[in-house]
C-alpha cells in the first residue's frame, strides 16, 4: 500500500488482482446487476488511487479496508436512488451472473468462509439476520427498516446490535 | 454527555456500523465516541463482526474490461504526472496554465474563467462562520454564481472525524459526471477522496474523509465519472477554512 500512496501503478495493479474480484462480488450483492456493480467497483478503485485514501494498519487488513469503501460507495450509490430501479428490473441480476471459477486453495478457503458467515447470518435469532441484511446489503436506514417491517425503530437498532454480537460470538475466530 | 445521550447513541452503535444511520445521525454518534470510553470500546468489539459480512456473498469474477479501463485511466494519471511522481501539482500552477497547456482547447475558455474569478465578477462571498454544537463549525460557501445561479453549500466541520459537505440547488449532471470535492493546502491542491452526485431536487451531500488539517481551501468541481486526478475547471464552489 506504501506504494500505491506512492502512486506506483504496478502496485495498484496487484492490489486490484488481489482484491478486485470482492470488492466487485460486494457490489454485485449491493446493486443486483453487472453494470452498476461494475461502476461501484471502478469508482471505489480510483478513489483509492487517486485520493491515496489512507491505509491504516491497525483497523484492519487491506481487503477489509477496500471493502469498507466499495460499501460506502454501494451505500451511497443505493441511498441516491440510482440503481434500486435497474436491481427492481434487473431480476436481481440472474441471468446475469458469472460465478468465478475455484481456482486456487485462497479461492476455496474463501468459498468456505463465504459459508461459514451465511450460515451463522441465517441462523440469527428473531429477525436479526433480516434487519443486517437490509441495512448492510440493501442500504436501507434504520428507519426505512423500521417501516417496512413494521416495527419500532428501537426494536430495529436493538435487532441490528443483537445480530452482530451473535455473529461475533457464533464465528469466533473468523471475527477475532 | 448526558445519560440520555450516552443511551441514545449506544443504542445506534449497530446500525452505525451497517450503515444504516443517516449521515447527520452517524455524525453524531461518531462525536459520541470521541468522548464516550464506553461505546468506543463496544464498537471496537463489534466493529469485526460487520467487517465479516461481505464474505458472506457469493465470488463473481469482475469482467477484464473492468480492468482495462480502471488501469486506462491510472496509467493517464502516471502520464499525466509525468511518470510515478505521484505528488499534486501546485494550485497555481494549474491557475496559470499548466492543465491548460495539456489541454489547449480548453485554454482560452480556463483563461476567461480564470480572469473571472480573479475579478471575483459574479461570485458570491457570503463569508458566513458560526458555531455548531459539539464544536462542528459551519462554513459558508463561496460560489460562483455564474455556474451556480441558485446554488447553496456549507461544510459542517467537527472537531474530530470527517468534514461534511451539504449543497442544496445544484444541477444533476448528466453523462456520469460527478461534483469532486478537493483540499488545497500551501497552494497545492488534492483529492479530497469525496466524489458525489445530487438528487432531482439538486441536494447532495458529502463526507470529507481525510480531515481538514492544515487545509487552506476546501474546493467543488465538476469532473467525469470516477474523479480526476487534478480540477479540470476553477472551483464552482470553495470555503476558506
Amino acid at each position: 500500500m506504501d506504494l500505491v500512496a506512492a502512486g506506483d501503478a504496478r502496485a495498484f495493479e496487484a492490489i486490484y488482482d488481489r482484491h478486485g474480484g470482492a470488492a466487485f462480488s460486494l457490489a454485485y450483492r449491493m446493486i443486483g446487476n453487472r453494470a452498476g456493480a461494475e461502476d461501484i467497483t471502478q469508482e471505489a478503485f480510483l478513489a483509492i488511487w487517486r485520493s491515496r485514501l489512507r491505509y491504516r494498519r491497525e483497523r484492519g487488513s487491506v481487503r477489509t479496508w477496500i471493502l469498507g469503501i466499495v460499501h460506502h460507495r454501494g451505500i451511497d450509490a443505493l441511498r441516491r436512488n440510482l440503481v434500486h430501479e435497474r436491481r427492481r428490473t434487473s431480476a436481481e441480476g440472474i441471468e446475469e451472473r458469472q460465478e468465478a471459477p475455484e481456482r486456487t486453495d485462497v479461492e476455496a478457503a474463501r468459498r468456505e468462509e463465504a459459508l461459514a458467515v451465511r450460515r451463522a447470518l441465517e441462523g440469527l435469532p428473531d429477525g436479526q439476520g433480516q434487519v443486517i441484511e437490509l441495512a448492510y446489503f440493501g442500504g436501507f436506514t434504520h428507519t426505512q427498516i423500521a417501516e417496512m417491517l413494521g416495527m419500532p425503530i428501537g426494536t430495529v437498532k436493538g435487532r441490528m446490535r443483537l445480530g452482530l454480537e451473535k455473529l461475533r460470538h457464533t464465528l469466533g475466530p473468523q471475527v477475532a | 454527555m448526558s445519560t440520555v445521550d450516552h443511551e441514545r447513541h449506544s443504542e445506534g452503535l449497530g446500525a452505525y456500523l451497517l450503515g444504516a444511520l443517516p449521515e447527520l445521525e452517524a455524525q453524531m454518534v461518531e462525536r459520541h465516541i470521541v468522548g464516550c470510553a464506553e461505546c468506543k470500546a463496544e464498537l471496537e468489539r463489534l466493529q469485526p463482526a460487520a467487517d465479516v459480512l461481505p464474505h458472506a456473498v457469493d465470488a463473481y469474477e469482475p469482467p477484464p474490461s473492468l480492468k482495462r479501463s480502471l488501469m486506462e485511466e491510472v496509467e493517464r494519471d502516471v502520464r499525466a504526472r509525468g511518470g510515478t511522481d505521484a505528488a499534486p501539482r501546485p494550485w497555481r500552477e494549474w491557475l496559470l496554465g499548466g492543465a491548460l497547456i495539456a489541454r489547449p482547447r480548453l485554454a482560452a475558455a480556463g483563461a476567461i474563467a480564470v480572469l473571472v474569478l480573479g475579478l471575483a465578477v459574479g461570485y458570491g462571498a457570503d463569508r458566513l462562520i458560526r458555531g455548531g454544537g459539539g464544536g462542528t463549525r459551519t462554513l459558508a460557501a463561496h460560489i460562483d454564481r455564474r455556474a451556480l445561479p441558485g446554488g447553496s453549500a456549507e461544510l459542517a466541520v467537527p472537531r474530530h472525524g470527517a468534514a461534511t459537505l451539504r449543497v442544496r440547488g445544484l444541477q444533476v449532471l448528466r453523462g456520469g459526471r460527478v461534483y469532486e470535492v478537493w483540499l488545497e493546502r500551501a497552494g497545492a491542491v488534492s483529492p479530497a477522496g469525496a466524489l458525489f452526485a445530487v438528487a432531482a431536487d439538486g441536494s447532495g451531500t458529502a463526507a470529507i474523509p481525510a480531515g481538514l488539517h492544515g487545509v487552506a481551501r476546501v474546493l467543488v468541481t465538476r469532473e467525469r465519472a470516477g474523479g480526476a486526478p487534478q480540477p479540470t475547471e476553477p472551483p464552482i464552489i470553495s470555503f476558506r477554512t
